[in-house]
């Protein structure tokens, strides 16, 4: 998986794939961009082609850490098999998910 | 004067044996009397107490059999026996196959010093002995075995904890006598395979007996895997049997599962939990799904494969999530199979995972002269999936055969293959 971070606007690019291997740079990730001021964070899902269980879990601690710092979290673009995952487990229920 | 003498007021190093290396056991392997109390005087001025003599290779080979030296400084010559001889008798010893040896040698040639490295021996030290050098090589090369044997008896602990919990884990899984009998009671066959990544695994299935023959069949996969994982296997395992009233209605013990799993999982885990009941007399399957991979099932002799709907939040995210029964006809010639995401998501040679469609359209020529077993024999090849290839994700097939036409004598093969690969088919008729 890659991440690109852009703080000044609270934005995060995933691409590749999201799965267990990924779970300390995602967490140090999730801690650095809440840390910084700002109002919602965007977490663009359109270039990600694959998320595991392990990847979903992450996802969820990103959610505990938005509520906790009363910030927003949008999920956004998911596509093909990530968009299948979020449609199975009703992810898309329990995030802000944006087509 | 003796080269050996001569060292004897060279300046000693005035830093501390560190502690717990006192008591190592050394053995002083040389011929010539004077060396041995040289170098005996040398250690014991640091507080070495635990120290013995060989007075020649013959000897020497005796007094690490029994003395079991925790580090040995040899001579290289020696009448009866080459101290290259000694490295090497050792070295075969697979007690002292590690051991710190170092050699004393007066050599300065470079072909045998290699000789002597490849004889075995873990250092040297230069004739005339140094004492502040004798002291340093001996402690370095003490600490190294120490940590060494640290490392390896911990690892052999952990291993063999590890392999206690896989045996445990194991025996979670429905034992092939209970699956026997629902199978006949049902009249219908199970198979199933099941095979973690590591040694143990966050996938769970089970089977349930209900009443008049009707059984529950769960199939349940943790977030990550490895011990953490595992320990949640058991956890689960335990609310599942607490909650035998549940049993026969799927909605309603998933919606318990979930209260429960919400208050003990830490947030970022949870388990995508699958349940169906088997009512072979009404020839219908009850079923409630926590995000599990779709259930694959082919309904009466001329049915297509299909997927049916599994979505619904998984165990453990969130409170008060009310989960539905499914119905669906079972008829004879049925066949449902359930499965974990590492069959539809294993990655194979190219890189490609099957996912669940293709596994549909694999299922579709699977004819009723498979057995169950040759049914997930022939998923698992379809994904890649081959007996030696390592599994990225804990993987889990069950497959449960009412189809019509199996051959008549193929009623039970035992739970066999090699572990950890827990496969078992069973069946009635």
């Amino acid at each position: 998986m890659q991440i690109q971070i852009d703080r000044t606007s609270g934005q995060i690019a995933m691409s590749g794939e999201f799965t267990f291997t990924d779970h300390i740079p995602f967490k140090q990730m999730v801690t650095e961009i809440f840390a910084a001021p700002g109002k919602a964070v965007v977490i663009d899902l359109s270039r990600l082609d694959f998320i595991d269980s392990a990847g979903l879990g992450m996802l969820l601690l990103a959610r505990d850490e938005a509520k906790k710092t009363h910030r927003e979290l949008i999920l956004r673009g998911p596509i093909g098999q990530v968009k299948r995952m979020f449609t199975v487990t009703k992810f898309n229920t329990l995030f802000k998910v944006e087509e | 004067m003796s080269p050996v003498m001569a060292t004897v007021d060279t300046a000693v190093d005035e830093r501390a044996v560190p502690e717990g290396l006192a008591d190592a056991r050394i053995l002083i392997a040389d011929d010539d009397p004077l060396c041995r109390r040289l170098v005996a005087g040398v250690l014991r001025a640091q507080k070495f107490t635990n120290i013995e003599f060989a007075e020649g290779g013959l000897s020497a080979m005796e007094q690490v059999r029994r003395f079991r030296p925790d580090l040995l400084l040899l001579d290289m010559q020696m009448p009866d026996m080459s101290g290259l001889d000694v490295c090497r008798q050792i070295r075969a010893q697979p007690d002292f196959a590690d051991a710190p040896i170092l050699v004393q040698t007066a050599t300065v040639d470079r072909k045998k010093m290699g000789e002597l490295f490849a004889a075995g021996a873990s250092d040297f030290l230069s004739k005339p002995i140094n004492p502040s050098e004798l002291i340093a090589r001996v402690v370095v090369h003490l600490e190294r075995w120490n940590s060494l044997r640290a490392l390896r008896d911990y690892r052999e602990r952990i291993s063999r904890e590890v392999e206690a919990a896989r045996r445990m884990q194991v025996e979670l899984l429905p034992d092939p006598i209970t699956l026997q009998w629902a199978a006949r009671t049902a009249d219908l066959r199970i198979a199933s395979y099941n095979r973690p990544s590591s040694e143990l695994g966050g996938d769970l299935w089970g089977m349930l007996p209900i009443s008049n023959g009707a059984f529950g069949i769960f199939l349940a996969d943790f977030t990550g895997h490895g011990i953490n994982a595992a320990l949640n296997t058991f956890r689960l395992h335990a609310l599942i049997h607490e909650y035998k009233a549940l049993h026969h209605d799927p909605g309603a013990l998933l919606s318990m599962l979930n209260e429960r799993l919400v208050r003990l999982l830490r947030i970022g885990q949870f388990a995508t939990f699958m349940y169906v009941v088997v009512d072979h007399r009404a020839g219908v399957l009850k079923s409630a799904s926590a995000g599990a991979p779709p259930a694959l099932l082919v309904q009466g002799m001329k049915g297509r494969a299909r997927l049916c709907d599994s979505s619904g939040f998984p165990l453990g995210v969130e409170r008060g999530v009310r989960y539905r029964t499914s119905r669906r006809k079972f008829p004879l010639g049925s066949l449902l199979l359930l499965f974990s995401d590492g069959l539809s998501e294993f990655p194979d040679a190219d890189g490609k995972r099957i996912g669940d469609d293709g596994l549909l359209a694999t299922l579709d020529t699977c004819g009723p002269a498979l057995t169950p077993q040759e049914v997930i024999d022939r998923l698992c090849a379809a994904a890649g999936m081959t007996e030696g290839s390592p599994l990225p994700d804990d993987t889990t097939i069950v497959c449960i055969d009412r189809r019509a036409g199996h051959r008549p004598n193929d009623g039970l093969r035992d739970r066999a293959t090699t572990q950890p690969v827990a496969s078992s088919s069973c069946g009635g008729r």
